[in-house]
């Protein structure tokens, strides 16, 4: 059950970063830029690194968690051949 | 309004619990079957149940169409994309489309949205999603740029997380249920467009459930995605469809990223995970291997039994919808 809070805990603070995220765009950039093009390409920009945060967020999880079943499974076979 | 939400969910849910058993004998006649690949044996289950939960949700769309003029050009448009999302998803199951065929023909699901957006502007106004806090977000140029993926991006995020018996109409109940319950606070008289595909789910579950009786194919995947994200473009929802989606979106970001690009699964080489002698799923350990919410579900929790993962996957579809529903309470009005 632990893979429940894991993730539990995971889509929470992605809920919570895309609030803040878009809260961030609308209060700040739609304040300061006035509606061009401009003001949209520094919305796909903060975007996309709100996106790639979260890529190398989840590779960087995803592989440790891959690492370590990898090595459980090492250490169950060895117990087993004892 | 009562009596007409009775019927827009009651009629579709009855029509599905009757009509799937139907479907099924009806591709097993056809020799439509495919294996259930993680029960001793490999059971051959029919296929393509998708086609129970089209039709019982789209003639209840037409007949709210019908019966409600208001709701009629709304109606029609989530018909046509729907319609054409199962399309593709039926010819699929039929004749195995590549990965990125499929994608880019899902693609097409947005046309109907977008007609409909130009020709009667007074019924279909698409842009300026609700987000929480917020209100309506004054998303310009932006969100034309990203309405292709409206239906599409849905259809395929929650075909690629229909991996095991009953994990997609269970999680597309609770994304959809979810949306159905924003919009009753929102837009009441929009909700009746999400309350045909709440029943039909509801009335196909129990056939999909594990062990299934019947299995969903891409008919019923991509339809049922398609159904949320136009659904939830029109009603202006589409920030509480990505929430209710977080599950779908992560896996399709992690297998994408980790095979490089738009693949049919049977284009993989490497399974994301193993089923073992007893039966039981534990994840790969090849290095080369895609990376799945599955793949990692079992990383955490070690090897389990196929319905103690469809359990998690539903459990964590049911509180992302949970929070898409917090979502909407947090929207300004």
């Amino acid at each position: 059950m632990r893979s429940l809070a894991v993730f539990s805990a995971l889509i929470l603070l992605v809920w919570l970063s895309a609030i803040a995220l878009l809260y961030t765009i609308d209060v700040a950039m739609m304040a300061a830029v006035r509606e061009s093009w401009t003001r949209t390409v520094l919305g796909l920009t903060a975007f996309a690194c709100w996106a790639l945060a979260w890529y190398y967020a989840l590779s960087t999880l995803s592989r440790k968690l891959i690492e370590r079943a990898r090595r459980a499974g090492g250490e169950l076979r060895r117990s087993d051949a004892r | 309004m009562i009596l007409e939400c009775a019927f827009a969910l009651l009629a579709p849910a009855a029509v599905a619990y009757l009509l799937t058993p139907r479907v099924a004998r009806l591709m097993r006649s056809l020799n439509h079957v495919r294996p259930d690949v993680h029960k001793p044996g490999r059971p051959m289950v029919p296929y393509s149940g998708g086609v129970a939960i089209y039709a019982s949700s789209v003639p209840f769309l037409i007949a709210l169409a019908l019966l409600d003029s208001a709701l009629a050009v709304r109606a029609y448009a989530l018909v046509a994309s729907v319609s054409i999302a199962f399309a593709v998803g039926l010819v699929d199951d039929f004749k195995v489309l590549s990965g990125r065929t499929k994608t880019l023909l899902s693609l097409l699901t947005v046309l109907p949205l977008l007609a409909a957006h130009v020709a009667q502007p007074a019924h279909v106004q698409l842009g300026r999603p609700l987000v929480p806090l917020l209100g309506r977000l004054r998303l310009t140029i932006v969100y034309w740029i990203l309405l292709p993926l409206v239906a599409a991006g849905p259809a395929n995020v929650v075909n690629m997380l229909d991996v095991f018996n009953g994990v997609m109409p269970a999680t597309s109940l609770a994304a959809a249920s979810a949306l159905a319950v924003s919009a009753l606070l929102i837009d009441p008289r929009g909700a009746l467009l999400l309350l045909p595909l709440v029943g039909a789910l509801a009335g196909y579950l129990p056939y999909n459930r594990w062990p299934a009786r019947v299995l969903n194919g891409d008919s019923g995947s991509l339809m049922v995605g398609a159904y949320i994200g136009a659904a939830a473009a029109l009603l202006h929802l589409e920030f509480l469809a990505a929430v209710a989606l977080i599950p779908h979106i992560l896996n399709g970001a992690l297998v994408i990223t980790s095979v490089r690009g738009f693949k049919e699964h049977r284009q993989m080489r490497e399974r994301p995970v193993v089923v073992r002698e007893d039966y039981k799923l534990a994840p790969s350990t090849s290095p080369t291997a895609p990376v799945s919410l599955v793949r990692l579900i079992l990383a955490v929790d070690g090897p389990l039994e196929e319905r103690q993962v469809a359990l998690r996957l539903i459990a964590l579809g049911v509180f992302s919808s949970a929070l898409a529903a917090l979502s909407a309470l947090l929207i300004p009005r």
